[in-house]
């Protein structure tokens, strides 16, 4: 009576420690994985006009980028008075990226005589009106 | 000998009875873990001006472009827009991207049958998925006060 009873209760042992190791080992895993999605920040990219001037047909546009990380000038896009985005590399087209706090000065021609400019990328976005 | 078998027959039921349940506690942390994964890879932010929000009253419509600012790719044909709190229909304008990776653009136009007169100001909410992500399908939403001009 006494051993078989020890026998089941060494199984049903075996079983709750075999849990506990699992569950030891699934808890260290999600520990990992919560800290890499921590870890998973926004970009820092703060793109900022700085001015924009229209000289006759061709628009003037200094960016700078106030946040900590480069951006691809592919992935700043630019605004006239709500029109559709184009990319930077229309008005910029020497380096493929704007480093932080580096000044850059794009150009390209425009029809009309527009009066406000965007420019947004990653989230934050800046306007100026064009003098 | 009898006891014994009993005995045998009763560990292994509370055995398989434990192991089942740790399994469905299990299965819920990993889906639980696996859906904040890809939600935190999922993300989009507005390009278009917020100031310049160019509605047309005759079409009831407008357009806006948003960028994919997360660390996976996202279903186009699964964008929702709220503008103003009412949904509007979303198509794609064009056909390019076809496949929406990070740090690209997709401009969307929107329609409803909602009235916005000029200068208002109002709510654009924009909720974006993931493409199948595996196991779990991210959502990101954003929402920005924008001028209907």
């Amino acid at each position: 009576m006494g051993g078989s009873a020890s026998v089941g209760a060494l199984i049903v042992g075996t079983v709750l420690l075999s849990i506990f190791a699992n569950a030891m080992v699934i808890t260290l895993e999600n520990r990992q994985r919560f800290e890499e999605i921590d870890n998973n920040d926004s970009k820092d990219v703060e793109v900022r006009i700085v001015n924009a001037t229209l000289t006759s047909t061709t628009l003037f546009v200094n960016i700078t980028n106030d946040g900590s990380e480069p951006v691809l000038l592919s992935e700043v896009w630019i605004i006239l008075d709500g029109g559709d985005p184009q990319p930077f590399t229309d008005y910029f087209s020497s380096f493929d990226y704007l480093f932080p706090g580096e000044i850059i000065m794009g150009s390209d021609t425009v029809t009309g005589t527009p009066n406000r400019a965007f420019i947004s990328s990653y989230g934050h976005g800046s306007g100026a009106t064009i003098a | 000998m009898i006891m014994l078998v009993t005995s045998l027959i009763i560990a292994g039921v509370v055995s398989a009875v434990l192991i089942q349940a740790w399994g469905g506690v299990s299965s819920a942390l990993d889906d639980s873990t696996n859906q904040i994964e890809a939600n935190s890879k999922t993300e989009a932010t507005l390009i278009s001006d917020p100031m310049n929000i160019d509605w047309n009253p005759t079409t009831n419509q407008t357009m806006i472009t948003v960028q994919n600012t997360g660390e996976t790719t996202l279903n186009i044909t699964g964008t929702t827009v709220r503008l103003n709190g009412s949904f509007m229909n979303v198509t794609q304008r064009g056909v390019i991207p076809s496949v929406w990776i990070p740090g690209s653009v997709v401009n969307f136009t929107l329609q409803g049958n909602i009235l916005l007169p000029t200068n208002e100001e109002v709510f654009l909410n924009v909720i974006v998925q993931s493409d199948r992500y595996i196991p779990a399908r991210g959502v990101n939403s954003f929402t920005e006060v924008v001028r209907i001009v």
